[in-house]
């Protein structure tokens, strides 16, 4: 088990796969496999926690068991966080940084599949049944627009030889206020995508 | 990502970032990272190579800071044959009724996709260059999955 292969070089347009060393000139480097358990589970919980095991072994798709072994390893530096009527833990280290988190005030276009939207914990997240399966879908899933950190709709993005179509479902009235925001987030997709322009449709 | 302003550096990336479809991961530290130069992004994914793009156990590829590399493959390893049953979920049912553990036939996937990737592989070429590995690289088990040999290996490259 040995982190052997990577992307590396394109290959007619499309990504290739190569042996790690081979692209990075060594393999991973790791010295002590069970380090490197934990320190996937510090990551899960500094990232998304409050949260469960069964949180971890679904965003990993480790089993309940392994996923249950693993938390009780770092148990020692969680603490149980009620949350609306549930056991969840997180970093005892981070909980002064959730306390003091500020309230979100921006807008944001998360593309398909962002960390955002990997939480597990989809009703807290987004509550309404129907609005999740539009946004998490069997395949091809839709980015998420952002507003003070609620999702508000779904978009959608068109590469064009000269510009970006993105074209967005909101789910409630952007206010007057914020469209600058938006179109400038907007501009700001296009630029990450190499596109110089960039037309904002709404559906 | 709940400030209105963006974080002035990368160490923003705790966690490994979905790429799929392809830029996904640069717009997601787009959202986070103030004036990210996507030329910046290049560079570190192909020349610098401080980022790394894996293939995750959720079967996607993601980028990485390549000095974490390991956490996200090594370290999101099953730890027994119950949590790699778990990972492969139908592929393993398969090498059950094929009397297979899943184990063996997975440590054989691993080391046939090391052994043919002699030169860089677009998957689908992988896939077909592993449909025609030398049988002594691939166990009965290894076989039964041949059929849908991009998933094991997905779940062989991750490792």
């Amino acid at each position: 088990m040995t982190g052997g292969v990577v992307f590396g070089p394109r290959v007619e347009e499309s990504p290739a796969l190569v042996r790690t060393r081979d692209w990075l000139g060594r393999n991973f480097h790791c010295e002590d496999k069970a380090a490197a358990r934990d320190a996937l589970v510090r990551r899960f919980l500094r990232h998304y926690g409050p949260v469960t095991h069964s949180h971890f072994a679904s965003w990993t798709n480790l089993s309940v068991a392994d996923a249950r072994r693993r938390w009780a390893r770092l148990q020692g530096e969680m603490v149980l966080v009620e949350l609306e009527g549930k056991r969840t833990w997180m970093l005892e280290e981070d909980l002064d940084r959730l306390r003091e988190a500020p309230q979100a005030s921006a807008v944001r276009f998360l593309p398909p599949n962002d960390p955002f939207l990997a939480q597990r914990d989809r009703d807290n997240l987004i509550p309404q049944r129907e609005l999740q399966r539009k946004v998490w879908r069997p395949v091809g899933n839709p980015g998420v627009l952002l507003l003070d950190g609620e999702p508000v709709g779904i978009w959608r993005a068109k590469a064009k030889p000269r510009r970006l179509e993105i074209t967005l479902e909101s789910w409630s009235p952007i206010p007057a206020g914020r469209r600058a925001e938006l179109e400038q987030e907007a501009a700001t997709v296009a630029h990450l995508r190499a596109r110089g322009q960039v037309q904002l449709m709404e559906k | 990502m709940s400030e209105g302003q963006r974080n002035r550096s990368s160490s923003v990336l705790l966690i490994e970032l979905h790429d799929s479809p392809e830029g996904s991961a640069l717009l997601a530290l787009g959202g986070r990272v103030q004036d990210l130069d996507p030329e910046i992004y290049r560079r570190a994914l192909v020349e610098e190579k401080t980022l790394v793009r894996i293939w995750g156990v959720r079967g996607a590829p993601y980028v990485v800071p390549t000095l974490y590399g390991h956490i996200f493959t090594i370290g999101a390893l099953p730890d027994d044959d119950e949590s790699l049953a778990s990972l492969l979920s139908g592929d393993a049912l398969r090498l059950q009724e094929a009397g297979a553990p899943a184990r063996e036939a997975f440590d054989k996937a691993v080391e046939a996709v090391e052994a043919v990737l002699d030169r860089p592989m677009r998957k689908r070429d992988l896939s077909e260059a592993l449909h025609g590995a030398s049988r002594d690289h691939l166990s009965r088990g290894a076989k039964v999955v041949r059929s849908d040999i991009s998933r094991m290996a997905c779940c062989a490259l991750s490792v």
